[in-house]
């Protein structure tokens, strides 16, 4: 069965638009799983994020429903415009949601809050005149 | 209780209106006891009949099939990500070259 059957078309855009207008905000990548993870999530999760195309620029949400287990990863460089507080406070939003069993919403607001709070402000004096 | 109740609201009777008889004892409980008691019934009711209603639907069924959005399409090998070592236990604070992030449960 393919990957991601558990989730309806509309779900799936839902999700896809969320990140679309993050990266749009932010300039950063991000990733999004759904799945059961490892024992060890966040080490888990820190695999899949090294396993991506830009790992550096790069964040990766990742959710397992089954065990209510949430994880952010942040790329080195990600990091610069997306702290760990910031990222800690889009984890209590999805936690919120995640708890009314709202799985999809949740990791929505998550991911607009995260692409919210890595939004890189364009500054004309540093930018090309050409 | 009649003069209990006229305390709150006049009962005078209006001219041109026939005298009514002062409520029993048993009608002003009625009134002060018997209907809300009706009332938190019949809002515990229907609590009662949503919540198992939702019990016998059982919980959301999490989704048993892995999505990515937006990374790499389920399958494969997931090499360790180099910039990873070191985290947790040993994590270094100040090295910026270390991922971040943040994780909760719930």
């Amino acid at each position: 069965m393919p990957a991601g059957d558990s989730f309806t078309r509309a779900d799936r855009e839902r999700l896809t638009r969320a990140v679309q207008n993050a990266e749009a905000l932010s300039g950063l990548k991000f990733s999004v799983f759904v799945g059961v993870a490892e024992e060890d999530a966040r080490a888990y999760a820190g695999r899949l994020h090294g396993a991506l195309d830009d790992p550096a620029h790069s964040v990766l949400v990742l959710c397992d429903p089954e065990f209510h287990v949430l994880e952010i990863i942040s790329g080195s460089e990600a990091r610069r415009w997306l702290d760990d507080v910031e990222c800690a406070l889009a984890a209590a939003s999805m936690q919120t949601s995640f708890v009314a069993g709202d799985i999809v919403g949740g990791l929505v607001i998550g991911i607009q809050q995260l692409g919210d709070a890595a939004r890189q402000p364009k500054m004309l004096h540093v930018t090309n005149p050409n | 209780m009649t003069e209990l109740l006229s305390i709150v609201v006049p009962l005078d009777t209006l001219a041109g209106w026939p005298a009514v008889q002062p409520p029993t004892v048993l009608q002003t409980l009625g009134l002060l006891v018997g209907v809300p008691l009706l009332v938190f019934l019949i809002v515990f009711g229907i609590a009662k009949i949503g919540t198992t209603v939702q019990a016998g639907r059982g919980p959301a069924a999490p989704p048993t099939e892995s999505l990515w959005v937006n990374g790499r399409p389920a399958g494969g090998e997931i090499e360790a990500a180099p910039e990873l070592h070191g985290l947790g236990a040993d994590d270094r604070p100040g090295d910026t070259q270390q991922v971040g992030g943040a994780g909760a449960r719930w």
